[in-house]
């Protein structure tokens, strides 16, 4: 037989086997574990956010609305711990990032040395990205998820997923063009939390490119 | 295009929205536009970046310790687990001590206990305007319609309704449909809730740390919501009734039903009581049943599928 789907599971955990549900966490603890990771930035914040989504899911299981695959359900579970688990902590957790946490995979004959260099900067970018801009882009950009099920994941529309992702993108590429800077300032088009709207766009837009 | 195409339209364009004519467009104006040729490259270069970060291996011992989370949380369920919410009503709000492990992780879920239950009313009701529409005495024999002996038996046996002691209920300004109801709960968590409710579930996360000791449900009784003083009041309709009376209108697949919350609104015109149930059946599956403003005593006047 082949292997059961995620939603054969979580229904065969809610009509008692014992051991459905730990199949479903191993099955998804290291993609859920990678997302905190990246939402969060550092690994002890994103151990406890994946075990908080976890146990939330367990809790949760008979709320799963066979509407959404799991693994959406999942993720929307996932990605609230993370925001839970930044609000408990704050913002000051970066400088426990190290090169380890960047996930970086060495391709035989690379520089590794440069790639994890270049991953942290990255990582460490991205971390500095307004919260609601940088979820959307780690789940369409480093998930490769449709802008559709991102906005599935986040409860809101398709359009705002693809501002939030293009906002994101603009705040990690000004980001990492000032990461020579210790402390550099954001670089948003719009203020952090601001839901874009279509007429906030002119102070910074393309009328007045930014100059690094 | 003339004018600097705005930050959502490079956003739609980048996210390869648009028909033939206006990706021309935008296309047309980036090829004469520095300013904007470069914003777009600078954000695809940093998508380009992201690609280097790589999905990072799992730490060692973290799947150690999510199974051992996962085993000690279901265990503790396991232990509270009854076979339906009736067990509520006699339920004794000392059995087991608060967890230690944080405000998620406790001995009896709030939502279990009978006490909390003011509480967790007191949540859904600050939304909902809900007001108690069961008095727990009523018995389900004296609260049989037209249901019929069979229906009435099985609903029995769904003891989750005559648990839930009273339901939330919801106002609807306007016609009362399923999209109406689907419609409100998009939108709003409590109402989602609600219906989660009557599927036994937990509580929403967002809700999740508030009602945390048995004491908070004496507080929400205080504020004349709680479920142990309900206020006699609007009329004949009990969840009993209504739950008999949809459960013998309804496909058997769907039994039992368990009652989620009851809306109150026009049905084409009419002033209807709506019981909103979900099937233990088929998750997921949730629907209404239309009765006569606050009497369930005969078959429901109509019935839609609301998801």
């Amino acid at each position: 037989m082949s292997d059961p789907s995620d939603e054969a599971l979580l229904a065969a955990h809610l009509r008692g086997d014992p051991r459905a549900f730990g199949t479903l966490v191993a099955r998804h603890e290291r993609r859920i574990y990678g997302l905190c990771l990246r939402v969060l930035g550092n690994r002890e914040d994103a151990e406890d956010a994946t075990q908080e989504a976890f146990l939330a899911a367990l809790r949760k299981a008979a709320t799963f609305r066979r509407a959404a695959a799991f693994s959406t359900w999942l993720y929307r579970i996932a990605v609230n711990a993370a925001t839970d688990q930044a609000r408990r902590r704050g913002r000051a957790r970066l400088a426990t990032l190290d090169p380890e946490d960047a996930g970086v995979v060495a391709d035989p004959g690379s520089d590794l040395g440069e790639a994890v260099t270049v991953a942290v900067a990255v990582q460490t970018a991205l971390t500095k990205v307004p919260e609601e801009f940088r979820v959307a882009v780690v789940l369409c950009d480093l998930y490769r998820l449709p802008y559709a099920d991102a906005a599935q994941i986040l409860e809101v529309p398709v359009g705002t997923v693809k501002s939030r992702v293009f906002r994101g993108r603009a705040a990690l590429a000004t980001c990492l063009a000032t990461s020579d800077d210790p402390d550099p300032p954001l670089g948003v088009a719009t203020p952090p939390g601001t839901d874009p709207g279509p007429a906030t766009s002119e102070p910074t837009g393309p009328d007045h490119p930014r100059k690094e | 295009m003339t004018d600097h195409p705005d930050q959502e339209q490079l956003a739609a364009f980048q996210a390869g929205d648009g028909d033939r004519r206006q990706r021309a467009e935008v296309e047309a104006h980036l090829a004469g536009c520095p300013s904007c040729a470069e914003v777009v490259a600078s954000v695809e270069g940093a998508r380009g970046r992201l690609a280097l970060l790589e999905e990072p291996d799992l730490p060692p011992g973290l799947h150690d310790r999510l199974a051992a989370a996962v085993d000690a949380e279901a265990a503790r369920s396991a232990a509270d687990r009854t076979p339906s919410r009736l067990r509520l009503a006699g339920r004794v709000a000392t059995d087991g001590p608060v967890g230690v492990e944080g405000r998620r992780e406790r001995a009896v879920p709030w939502y279990r206990r009978p006490v909390a239950w003011g509480a967790a009313a007191a949540l859904l009701l600050a939304a909902l305007v809900a007001v108690p529409l069961l008095d727990r005495s009523t018995e389900l024999s004296t609260a049989r319609g037209g249901g019929g002996g069979q229906a009435a038996q099985e609903a029995g046996r769904d003891t989750a309704a005559a648990a839930a002691g009273s339901l939330p209920v919801l106002r609807l300004p306007g016609e009362v449909t399923a999209a109406a109801i689907r419609a409100r709960l998009a939108t709003d968590s409590r109402t989602r809730s609600a219906l989660e409710g009557g599927a036994s579930v937990s509580p929403p996360e967002s809700q999740a740390a508030t009602p945390d000791r048995p004491k908070q449900g004496a507080d929400s009784t205080s504020q004349g919501l709680g479920t142990s003083a309900p206020t006699p009041q609007t009329g004949p309709a009990s969840v009993p009734a209504c739950l008999v009376a949809a459960t013998a209108a309804a496909d058997p697949a769907l039994r039992p039903l368990n009652p989620a919350f009851f809306v109150e609104g026009a049905y084409k015109g009419r002033q209807a009581t709506v019981l909103v149930t979900t099937s233990a059946a088929q998750p997921g599956r949730a629907d209404l049943w239309v009765f006569p403003r606050n009497d369930c005593s005969a078959a429901p006047l109509a019935t839609e599928r609301v998801r």
